[in-house]
């Protein structure tokens, strides 16, 4: 029989040993864990040796993937576009195919008709190629394809998504960030900023102004089809609060009077105004 | 008015004010040692992202349960539920007036400071009870209950353990405790039955691992506590901590000569200067009890309720009567 | 520190309580006591919609007597494995009866077996008992290799005993860690998670995951072990003694432990065989039954290892019985280290395979217990019929027989002691 009470000595003197023992706390964002070769947590293509990806576009992984995480598209060897992938994942949810598809009474769309319309591939695979197809030139693409569209139509999406080899959801996440249009406009784009900073320096004010002379809500197109007003907060200018975009255009800061005067000089000048120069707050 | 009196008074108010305002940084400071003692015992580094080392985690935590979401339960008995961690947070801190934190630094120096202290600190088992009984949940009503029958058994083998000490040194003043045990020595030399048994009740009154059984989270969730939140929950917390420094503080004064250094007080070191002499060494007693009792927390699992209840009535209560009995006749005997 | 002598523990609390109670009511003249009034309390109590008994047994649990009362513990509980209910009776402290309630992390892995491909299934069971995910792949590809009629390589043979042995150890330094916790200690936990971390990234190192390895394919296995990886297997050695030391220095002997487990929850031998239970706690009980003795799979028949028991069948025993398969596991590494043959370590087995039209048995020891996998092929890409044992699941039935007489803070340290892995129990 031990003598009561060595089991608790034991442990206090083992709990003490390891207060002065080194730590094995690894503190993550300094010290990365040693992964290892085989490490499958992410996945990727792989390159050949040229520096262009291995893969054949066989489609192979996506079917056997038991949980059918991989969506794929490319060009087989004919150049046609191939893909595979569910039918109902996120990016065709919002096709309106795919609603008529799923028996789902589909949204009208403001301007269907120009969603999809056909687009001038050699244009984009020009500014692909201009920019060597690096993924941080996305942004400028997509400014690019917009100022010469007035918004991304969708093929040239599916276009840059496929000759950039990104993802289909992430060129369109991408496009979907401030100061994209996914959509024509009619006519001149009001867009007025609705941030925090714009919407505490008196951007209600200059969008009532511009209602009050519009005649127009946001998210509406005056009779003529000459304006177009909308809110985002996505203008992107939060230096220049209160901000308001017209068309590709940054203004800002503004006051009311300001604001008026930008739509009536645009009332004075015709339809046939020229291109204006890319919006520098991007 | 008589000007003493205003005296006294005045004194009284900064006092309890001080005393007050006191049980925050010492509630922040343990809550901080538990985290890093525990976390460097299982071979974690702690908290490390707050402040240099991590030293502002505790206060974090005390804003965190202050920006919570203060909820009552939708049956539960309002006024008593609101009442009772205020009950079992100013058991603790009244307790804290009578401890003599050095030569002439105590907010009440009474010569019947230990029947206060003892009468104080019990009440904190009548909170705990009916914060479990008004929460209207089962295992609030079973953490309560335990807390009664826990905090009830051990308060008789804690007071006659220190009973003992009150016989050798005859006074009831923790004050003039201190200045027996100068001229005798530490009471530990004089009670060494009565400390072990003074160190694991007073365990288990505070509710400290191995004895926390009446906030078990593997059994009853919380205890208590369970359908507290936000700074009431707090309140309960930090009275746990407050408990556990004035336990420490008790039982330093008792039975490790409370401000006294181990070696003879320097006669030099008279007024201020002997005052700090006496706090830095009543601290670092206290701090190394409270270090003990947090080890204890990283190393012992749960006892369970019989073997607690077992333990305090079939060992400890006759160990301590025994103890109780030699020092009276050894009082007599060698006329101490 | 004084030691809580196990002898203090109440032997039946409740019969006890009823004697002191007639004693009493004799010494003050008063006559027998009431019948105690029975009545059926319904679901609310629990704080559920309530509904008229259904069987037998519900309404038996959910009738309370005088000064009992139902506590529903889970399945949003601090110590309850998971998802686990338990809808307890009590009466003060003392359990007088327990229901355990399943089902909240069913996933329906079998179906979706039956859907996949026999090579993709093997990417389904890891997540089933998660704390031995190689243990879930091995019988699946036993079962699928007899069906297909394909022969192993030998060194992948090795290999997968070797990894399911790794697994193994971290599972029981893991069910050490888990106990202390539900009794309130709060260390072990940590140092078998240090334990297991030494483990995992020895299995990542040659699986590519940490937690569900996926790492067994039919016919062989995925990938080779390397040299550097075998001679990593000393340091880890050292590693995990260690930490298996200290949680036994915290724990073996703790005279607070002890007099928690010893005598507890105790499993006899018929009992246990009876009900189905398998693996270590059939072992504590005194049953030497070991999958990997009794009918040797893979290469246990050429290992030299004896089948450990333990005796009293409590939850001490069942403690004990985890320490010393992590020994033996670590003795049996050693073995296959020594005598791991060079060659292949996979069969050529196309990406989808058809198999003949026939049924296979396949079971293996997991750390849970006997853990069987039954495939059913008609001939077609998929199983047509995918069907699991898991050792989890048959354990848990044991705790309404074990549970009632002890206090509220037992079933925990029990329950604990049985090591469920909910994953596993729901499916």
């Amino acid at each position: 029989m031990a003598i009561p009470g060595t089991g608790i000595v034991k442990g206090f003197g083992t709990t003490l040993r390891n207060f002065f023992s080194p730590k094995v706390t690894r503190q993550y964002p300094e010290t990365r864990p040693q992964l290892s070769d085989r490490w499958r947590g992410r996945l990727d293509l792989i390159y050949d040796p040229f520096g262009d990806h291995k893969c054949e576009v066989c489609f192979q992984c996506a079917m056997v993937c038991p949980v059918e995480a991989i969506d794929m598209s490319g060009f087989d060897s004919q150049g046609n576009h191939i893909r595979y992938g569910m039918p109902e994942i996120y990016d065709e949810r919002k096709d309106p195919n795919a609603w008529r598809r799923s028996g789902l009474p589909a949204l009208p769309m403001r301007n269907p008709a120009r969603w999809d319309e056909a687009i001038d591939t050699s244009f984009v695979n020009g500014l692909v190629d201009g920019y060597a197809a690096r993924p941080e030139a996305l942004v400028a693409i997509f400014n690019a394809v917009q100022t010469r569209y007035g918004y991304l139509p969708e093929r040239a999406l599916r276009l840059i998504s496929d000759r950039m080899t990104i993802h289909w959801a992430q060129v369109f996440g991408a496009a979907g960030l401030g100061g994209f249009r996914l959509l024509p406009s009619e006519g001149h784009l009001i867009t007025v900023c609705d941030c925090a900073a714009c919407h505490f320096s008196g951007g209600d004010s200059i969008l009532a102004a511009l209602r009050e002379e519009l005649g127009i809500g946001p998210g509406e197109s005056t009779d003529d089809g000459r304006f177009t007003l909308e809110t985002s907060s996505g203008v992107g200018a939060g230096a220049m609060a209160p901000a308001m975009r017209v068309d590709t255009l940054v203004y800002g800061p503004l006051n009311v009077e300001q604001a008026r005067h930008l739509i009536h000089e645009r009332r004075r000048t015709t339809a046939a105004e020229g291109t204006p120069q890319p919006a520098g707050a991007h | 008015m008589d000007l003493s009196l205003l005296l006294g008074v005045g004194r009284f108010v900064l006092s309890t004010t001080l005393i007050l305002l006191l049980t925050v940084p010492t509630a922040f400071i343990i809550i901080y040692l538990e985290l890093k003692v525990i976390a460097l015992m299982q071979l974690r580094i702690g908290p490390n992202r707050v402040g240099p080392a991590g030293i502002f985690q505790s206060a974090i935590h005390g804003f965190k349960v202050l920006a919570k979401e203060d909820f009552t339960p939708d049956q539960a008995d309002r006024p008593v539920f609101t009442m009772a961690p205020w009950m079992v947070f100013m058991a603790a801190a009244m307790s804290m007036l009578v401890i003599p934190f050095a030569p002439g630094l105590v907010a009440l120096d009474s010569d019947i400071s230990v029947i206060y202290f003892f009468a104080i600190i019990g009440l904190s088992v009548v909170g705990l009870l009916v914060a479990g009984w008004a929460s209207y949940n089962k295992y609030s009503l079973l953490g309560g209950l335990r807390s009664a029958a826990q905090m009830v058994s051990y308060e008789i083998p804690l007071t006659l353990s220190i009973v003992g000490v009150v016989i050798l040194t005859g006074t009831l003043s923790f004050t003039n405790i201190i200045e027996w045990q100068r001229l005798h020595g530490w009471g530990l030399i004089w009670q060494l039955v009565g400390f072990p048994i003074f160190f694991i009740a007073s365990t288990a009154e505070i509710n400290r691992t191995p004895f926390d059984m009446v906030e078990a989270d593997s059994e009853i969730v919380a205890g208590f506590a369970t359908e507290y939140s936000g700074m009431r929950f707090g309140f309960f917390f930090f009275a746990e901590y407050v408990s556990l420094f004035v336990m420490s503080t008790i039982l330093v004064t008792l039975f490790f000569g409370g401000w006294l250094a181990p070696w003879p007080f320097p006669a030099q070191l008279a007024g201020f200067g002997g005052t700090i002499y006496g706090l830095f060494w009543f601290i670092l007693k206290t701090y190394f009890f409270v270090f003990v009792s947090i080890w204890a927390r990283a190393t012992l699992p749960r006892v369970r309720v019989d073997q607690l209840m077992g333990m305090a009535w079939k060992v400890l209560l006759p160990l301590a009567l025994v103890n109780l009995f030699v020092t009276a006749i050894a009082v007599v005997v060698f006329n101490l | 520190m004084t030691a809580v002598d196990p002898e203090t523990r109440i032997r039946d609390p409740i019969e006890l309580d009823r004697q002191e109670e007639e004693r009493l009511r004799a010494a003050a003249g008063l006559g027998p006591p009431r019948a105690a009034a029975v009545e059926y309390a319904g679901f609310d109590q629990i704080g559920l919609p309530d509904r008229p008994p259904q069987t037998e047994r519900e309404s038996e649990l959910y009738s309370v007597r005088e000064g009992e009362m139902l506590v529903n513990m889970g399945p949003q509980h601090p110590s309850t494995h998971g998802v686990m209910r338990l809808v307890v009776k009590v009466r003060g402290e003392v359990v007088t009866d327990l229901d355990v309630v399943l089902g909240y992390l069913h996933r329906g892995i079998e179906k979706l077996c039956e859907n996949a491909t026999y090579t993709t299934v093997l990417t389904y069971v890891d997540p089933m008992d998660y704390m031995s995910a190689m243990h879930n792949e091995h019988a699946p590809a036993i079962a699928f290799e007899k069906l297909y009629g394909v022969e192993v390589p030998k060194r992948a043979e090795y290999i997968r005993a070797l990894v399911v042995e790794l697994n193994r150890v971290f599972s029981h330094a893991l069910m050490m860690g888990f106990l202390a916790l539900d009794m309130g200690g709060l260390t072990p936990i940590l140092y078998g998670f240090i334990n297991r971390d030494e483990t995992v990234e020895l299995l990542s190192s040659i699986s590519g995951q940490r937690m569900l390895f996926n790492f067994f394919r039919v016919g062989g296995v995925n990938w080779d072990v390397s040299d550097e990886f075998i001679s990593r297997l000393s340091t880890w050695r050292s590693n995990v003694g260690k930490a298996i030391g200290d949680n036994e220095l915290l724990l073996t002997q703790n005279e607070i432990f002890t007099a928690r487990t010893k005598g507890l929850g105790i499993l006899t031998a018929k009992d246990a065989v009876s009900m189905g239970v398998s693996g270590p706690n059939l072992r504590a009980s005194g049953v030497p039954f070991d999958v990997r003795k009794a009918h040797p799979y893979s290469i246990y028949n050429e290992l030299e290892f004896d089948v450990i028991t333990q005796q009293s069948g409590d939850t001490y025993a069942r403690y004990l019985q985890r320490v010393a398969e992590i020994k033996q596991s670590i003795h049996l590494i050693d073995q296959i280290v020594e005598r791991m043959p060079h060659g292949p370590v996979q069969a050529q087995v196309p990406g989808i395979i058809r198999p003949k039209p026939g049924r296979a048995y396949a079971a293996i020891e997991s750390p849970r217990g006997l853990y069987s996998v039954y495939a059913i092929s008609d001939g077609g890409p998929n199983p047509y019929r995918f069907r699991m044992r898991d050792p989890s699941y048959i354990t848990l039935q044991v705790m309404p027989r074990l549970m009632p007489g002890h206090l509220l803070a037992d079933t925990m340290a029990i329950m604990a002691s049985l090591d469920p892995i909910m994953g596993g129990v729901d499916k």
